[in-house]
């Protein structure tokens, strides 16, 4: 995959990050040929985020073209391209997070090399997969910033359930007056506090409650707060069965707002009963932004008071998490199930869950299609710079000049083309040495000796091969296959061509 | 036990306990039916200061309503930040948000056998919609008993009554002072002349304001012989907690004028007027307690 964002689209673009780090740590990446979704997940699965854009928000978007050709063969899988990956958001947004990037970025490109296409660290697992996303930033005066962040494989990717609509109630509201609202809502300044707002929906105004507010340190709530507006704050009010009474916690929420009102988009809110989750909807030009937030049940309307004593362990949200929980409040279930579960042909206004399967077989399927595996894999996972060399380069002048590039590519320590042979024959899969892999190590140093033009290029992995401790070299044989390398042509693709 | 009133200037309420929430995590606040009365007087209290404050009511409030059996007197405890919360959801627009309130009424009620000062705010939205907001701010009434002991500090008459320059240049100084020193050192005379000051092993800080007033005190004008006695240039000096003197220094967000006082090894008084000092609508009395030390630096 390569996406290019100008300037102007990079600020919403770290917005949307930003948003999706207030839901979770995990940023999952899905892209398919039309549009980018990136979504998150919290850890008590009670909160979904994913923001989706087209492929017009980008100055330049591609998906997996260089597959185009072997996809040829099985035409069908050319149309269903999907790339999946996983990263920390953090890592990502510390990149694009960075008080210089506005000022000095003019054009960043995110690529994804994946670990079949010839990755050298992709050797985890039994997959051989492990991709990587570069970002390339593009600042004044010549300067090129790389990083590159290792994308995991998504153990699973989330989707949310989808909403019953024949009694769904809808609101729309802009961003600011939501937050005027909730601004009468004291925090208290501890990193965990996470209160829970009571929201009654009736037919001319609508009543927002504080059920814990905890603004005493110790978690005894001093202060409960109630405020009432007309409904006619809300520019759409579609209420299914007034009053309605939902509860749900306030900081997935207040990033929710904030993402809104950074971008300056209204809010479409839709929930159905009490104990369905919260559905947000913020749609802009090139961006679609669903949220989903799990909702707690009140079951009386009045007992505020009675709620209060009750939330003395709101802080804990695992635990208030339980369904099996038979307190007054329940916890509804989460909001987001593994897409795996779904059903394929589910008439739901959300593509991913069918094509998400995991990238496991996404990973086989290439392997029918004669993607060329990762040409090398380190040595030890503690050195990088193994990498780079095979450890160990036969001697022996049987060799034909192909067969030494050959196993000099593979990096594997192998004496003779026998033993490669033999190991890749072991596997009993065939396989066709492309050249098109793209080795990123080595195009890297290629990038710092080889390239005459006057331009720098700062690497910077933020995420050095985290995933390789656990690493078992009888499986990597199994998979490692060694490719054919072009080195001029890995030199030039890999080093940008314009500034 | 009845209390109710309408809070016509919520910013110098916000502020005053802006300046009180720094100090104690609880205070108390005694309403009469003149005043209205700020007392921090916990004793574990950084430098043991204290706080015995008294403002006009008419400086805050309209729709004055009190009635109790003490004398129509109630004094409560409160949580400084529930209150400051509820204070802060009260002010008008802040920055961020451009709410409009219309009327705060704050009053004294009850709710499953808690009592709760609950505040009342009726605004509008930004668009010039109606909005209510109800705070409760769960508070603990004392008992007239309790209230009898309360006793403000005693102390000897002050040695030197000085003008202190704008508080919050005067924190800028003391900030930096603080790392190097947990002891300051206020001297000043009679003659228009603050020094404060640090001393330690290895530093020396002494900053000097030569152009402080000495406002008159009452008991100077008829016939106070010893003021006149004494040399004005003498200093007097009191040594105080720098941290306590910093949370003194918190209060710069509601003062317009700041008279300290000296009452030499003693302890130093402090204060602080809410808006003129002329037409004061109330003064926040900060009392902080000499170190002694045996040199009497």
């Amino acid at each position: 995959m390569q996406a290019t964002l100008d300037s102007s689209s990079l600020k919403p673009f770290t917005k949307a990050l930003i948003c999706l780090s207030k839901y979770g740590d995990e940023l999952s990446i899905y892209a398919t040929p039309e549009r980018l979704s990136l979504s998150a997940t919290n850890s008590s699965k009670s909160a979904y985020c994913r923001i989706k854009y087209e492929k017009e928000f980008f100055t330049r978007y591609r998906v997996a073209d260089h597959q185009e050709g072997r996809n040829d063969q099985t035409s069908d899988n050319a149309e269903n391209f999907t790339l999946t990956g996983q990263l920390l958001t953090k890592s990502l947004l510390s990149i694009l997070r960075h008080r210089t990037i506005e000022k000095a970025v003019e054009r960043c490109e995110l690529s994804i090399v994946e670990g079949e296409a010839g990755n050298e660290l992709g050797n985890e697992g039994q997959d051989g997969l492990e991709s990587r996303l570069i970002v390339r930033l593009h600042c004044k005066h010549g300067v090129v910033k790389t990083h590159r962040l290792l994308l995991l494989t998504p153990t699973s990717l989330m989707a949310p359930g989808v909403p019953n609509n024949s009694n769904e109630s809808r609101l729309t509201i802009g961003p600011k007056a939501l937050k005027d609202m909730i601004e009468h809502f004291p925090v208290s300044k501890g990193v965990k506090a996470d209160p829970q707002l009571v929201w009654s929906f009736g037919n001319d105004d609508v009543a927002l409650k504080s059920l814990e507010s905890s603004i005493d340190s110790r978690g005894k709530g001093q202060l409960s707060t109630e405020l009432t507006i007309s409904a006619e704050e809300f520019e759409v009010y579609a209420i299914d069965e007034p009053p309605t009474t939902i509860a749900f916690h306030l900081r997935e929420f207040n990033a929710t707002i904030a993402y809104a009102d950074s971008m300056s988009l209204g809010m479409e809110l839709r929930f159905t009963d009490p104990a369905a989750p919260l559905f947000i909807d913020v749609e802009g030009d090139c961006s679609e932004a669903l949220f989903v937030i799990s909702t707690s049940h009140v079951s009386s309307a009045g007992a505020s008071a009675s709620n209060h004593r009750r939330n003395v362990n709101t802080k804990k949200r695992e635990r208030e998490e339980t369904p099996g929980q038979t307190t007054k409040i329940k916890r509804s279930m989460r909001v987001v199930q593994p897409s795996l579960a779904m059903e394929r042909d589910q008439p739901n206004a959300n593509p991913e869950p069918q094509s998400c399967a995991p990238s496991s077989t996404v990973c086989r399927e290439f392997r029918q299609t004669d993607m060329p595996p990762p040409s090398s894999f380190p040595d030890d996972s503690s050195s990088m710079e193994k990498v780079q060399e095979p450890l160990f380069l036969p001697s022996s002048s049987q060799l034909s000049a192909v067969d030494e590039a050959v196993l000099r590519a593979s990096g594997l320590e192998v004496g003779t083309m026998d033993e490669l042979t033999e190991m890749l024959e072991g596997e009993g899969e065939e396989v066709v040495f492309g050249s098109t892999s793209q080795p990123p190590d080595l195009g890297q140093r290629c990038g710092f000796q080889g390239n005459g033009e006057d331009r720098f290029e700062i690497i910077d992995d933020t995420e050095l091969g985290t995933t390789q401790s656990s690493y078992d070299r009888s499986k990597v044989w199994a998979t490692q296959f060694p490719v054919d390398i072009m080195h001029d042509k890995n030199c030039t693709s890999d080093v940008p061509t314009s500034v | 036990m009845r209390f109710r009133a309408t809070i016509e200037h919520v910013p110098t309420f916000f502020r005053i306990v802006q300046a009180i929430e720094k100090l104690q995590k609880r205070f108390l606040i005694k309403f009469t039916e003149t005043n209205m009365h700020i007392i921090c007087n916990s004793d574990a209290n950084e430098g043991g200061i204290q706080v015995w404050s008294q403002i006009k009511l008419d400086s805050i409030f309209t729709n004055y309503r009190i009635q109790s059996n003490a004398n129509n007197e109630i004094t409560m405890v409160l949580p400084s930040e529930a209150l400051l919360a509820a204070l802060k959801s009260a002010s008008a627009s802040s920055p961020t948000s451009s709410f409009e309130t219309e009327e705060v009424v704050m009053r004294l009620a009850k709710k499953n056998d808690q009592a709760l000062l609950s505040f009342e705010i009726s605004g509008l939205t930004r668009v010039g919609r109606k909005v209510r907001v109800a705070h409760d701010v769960k508070i603990e009434v004392m008992k007239p008993a309790d209230v009898e002991k309360l006793s403000e500090p005693m102390c000897p008459e002050p040695d030197v009554h000085i003008l202190l320059p704008p508080l919050q240049k005067l924190r800028t100084i003391v900030e930096r002072l603080r790392p190097m020193s947990d002891i300051l050192a206020v001297r000043a005379n009679n003659n228009k002349c603050l020094q404060i000051s640090i001393h330690t092993e290895g530093v020396k800080v002494e900053t000097e304001w030569k152009d402080c007033v000495n406002p008159k005190t009452q008991e100077d004008n008829p016939d106070e012989p010893p003021e006149e006695a004494r040399n004005p240039e003498e200093l007097f000096t009191v040594l105080v907690s720098v941290r306590s003197f910093l949370k003194f220094l918190n209060s710069h967000v509601v003062s317009t004028t700041t008279i300290a006082c000296i009452c030499q090894h003693h302890c130093m008084i402090l204060y602080v007027y809410i808006g003129d000092v002329a037409d004061a609508g109330g003064v926040l009395t900060f009392y902080i307690p000499a170190i002694i030390d045996d040199e009497g630096r």
